[in-house]
């Protein structure tokens, strides 16, 4: 549908030696959106994302970035999209400044313009006293800013990030916020994000979907949700777990419906 | 947009200047069997079968041959240690071909193995070959042991992208070895004492390789082995150099 940055139909994945990870995921996000894709410890979240900036292959069903397929225009998405994984991505023999420089050559910008970058971007994460250290030497946290600010170096459209803040002190969480929403805001980009953190669901995402066991259990924007789920007064947090609860009473009783 | 490749290539080369024990490790071997044989055994030099360069002349491929040993386990380790830090992921978004990062460190490999076949045959000439074979011979032998060990190494990074285990980098290296042993290294053909192991050294590849050295570097044997061995070698390169292309694709699941 035009509008949406991402579509997805019935994209499912089984692990080799594994579960199934994936049951047939429908998912459209607007452009220029911040949506954050919830569930519990191991509902699929990650596969979803690995799939969709295009690291791993889904078994069935397929899905399309700003209009372009997975399948064949993976590298016209990759320089489309910026991706900060779960566990963070970092070389440890590099240094934090050259290894934002490297990012940016890889893009394609020339030395000038990757050195202009990787210096707005340790300036705006506030990495400037490890701006030389190797990223085996950093503190975690620090990582994983180094981690969040490689996959803004090429300026993408679509910045997928899971669990992005995790470690992260609330000074610089605050400030990555900031800047999620300044991206959004100014320049248009679409911000996917996952996170266990419902506050940061309610405050810096617009929609959501939740995820369980592999399957959509929930799309909506994150007012209505709250509004459905949590009663009067109630926050993103309470109407999770109601929420929650609900769908094990729900598939509990299909159980008993099943054994009787 | 600009082209990454150089930018790609560049990264391989640091990191194999960054971590030269493989490198490093191959010319030791190597110098240390050039020493050790020659002593051991360089008396039977005046034999007619040797040629009458002497028997560091006739010796010299296996000095050149035995770095592939360990110069080539390079890329497998570097592109290991990519694989297991995570970072081999952030690569392969970026929009470049991903076997663009194996083939770099493959010719960072093959530049090393350049490098280091210089060496040993600059220190051949030091322990009394004669190298007579001048330039041409010289840049010959270096051409077959990069494009051969380009071919080893482009196996072992296969190997440890398939496997997933960065034990099993050294395992070509160790079958190059072996085969070693089962060539004219130390004795022409003629002079081997089993017959079995003639017809095992003839469907040894490193024969045809060490036999081509020999004439580039001193002249002994015959010409025709030369284009020979440069057809097995590139055979090695190009076959080895494919599979790990397409072997990356085991990286990611
Ligand atoms: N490489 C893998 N091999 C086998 N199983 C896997 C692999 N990666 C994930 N899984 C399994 O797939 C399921 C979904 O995992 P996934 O990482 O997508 O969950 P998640 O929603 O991101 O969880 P979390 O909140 O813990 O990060 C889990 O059961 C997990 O154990
Ligand atoms: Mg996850």
């Amino acid at each position: 549908m035009p509008g949406n940055i991402i579509e997805a139909r019935g994209l499912a994945r089984t692990y080799r030696k594994g579960p199934r990870a994936l049951a047939g995921v429908d998912l459209s996000v607007p452009a220029a959106c911040r949506f954050a894709l919830l569930g519990a410890n191991g509902a699929g979240k990650s596969t979803l994302v690995r799939i969709l900036c295009t690291l791993s292959r889904a078994d069935s069903g397929g899905a399309s970035i700003a209009g372009l397929p997975l399948s064949g225009g993976s590298k016209a998405i990759r320089s489309l999209i910026g991706v900060a994984l779960q566990d963070t991505q970092l070389d440890p023999a590099g240094r934090t400044r050259d290894q934002l420089v490297f990012q940016g050559r890889l893009y394609g910008l020339d030395r000038k313009r990757a050195l202009g970058r990787a210096e707005e971007l340790v300036g705006r994460f506030g990495l400037e006293p490890v701006a030389d250290r190797k990223a085996r030497e950093l503190s975690g946290g620090n990582k994983r800013r180094l981690h969040v600010a490689l996959a803004l170096v090429h300026r993408p459209r679509v910045l997928f990030l899971d669990e992005p803040t995790v470690g992260m002190d609330p000074e610089s969480r605050a400030a990555f916020w900031a800047e999620m929403r300044r991206l959004n805001a100014e320049e248009g980009v679409c911000v996917f994000f996952t996170t266990q953190y419902l506050e940061e669901a309610d405050r810096h995402g617009d929609e959501l979907a939740v995820l369980d066991a592999g399957l959509v259990a929930y799309r909506g924007t994150v007012p209505a949700f709250a509004a459905e789920h949590s009663g009067p007064g109630g926050d993103l947090e309470a109407g999770y777990l109601n929420f929650v609860e609900s769908r094990r009473l729900a598939a509990g009783a299909t159980k008993e419906a099943v054994h009787a | 947009m600009r082209n990454p490749g150089l930018l790609i290539i560049g990264r391989a080369l640091k990191r194999l200047v960054s971590n030269p024990a493989p490198l490093l490790s191959g010319l030791g071997m190597s110098a240390f069997f050039l020493v050790v044989y020659d002593a051991a055994i360089g008396g039977i030099g005046f034999l007619p079968e040797f040629g009458g360069a002497g028997y560091m002349a006739f010796l010299l491929p296996m000095g050149v041959v035995s770095l592939l040993f360990a110069s080539s386990s390079g890329s497998a380790q570097a592109l290991s240690a990519d694989i297991a830090s995570g970072y081999f992921q952030r690569l392969a978004l970026a929009p470049v071909p991903r076997s663009a990062f194996v083939l770099a460190a493959i010719l960072a490999d093959a530049i090393g193995v350049f490098a280091s076949s210089l060496a040993v045959l600059g220190l051949g000439a030091l322990l009394g070959a004669p190298l007579s074979g001048g330039l041409t011979g010289v840049l010959g032998t270096a051409a077959l042991a990069t494009l051969f060990g380009g071919g080893v190494s482009a196996a072992s990074a296969a190997t440890v992208m398939r496997s997933g285990k960065v034990e099993l980098a050294g395992t070509i290296g160790s079958a190059v070895f072996m085969l070693l042993f089962l060539a004219p290294t130390f004795v022409p053909r003629e002079l081997m004492g089993a017959r079995w192991l003639q017809v095992v050294s003839a469907w040894n590849p490193l024969s045809y390789l060490m036999e081509a050295m020999r004439f580039l570097v001193s002249g002994l044997g015959e010409a025709a082995s030369v284009p020979a061995a440069f057809a097995i070698a590139g055979a090695a390169g190009l076959g080895g150099t494919a599979l790990a292309a397409v072997s990356v694709r085991k990286v990611l699941n």
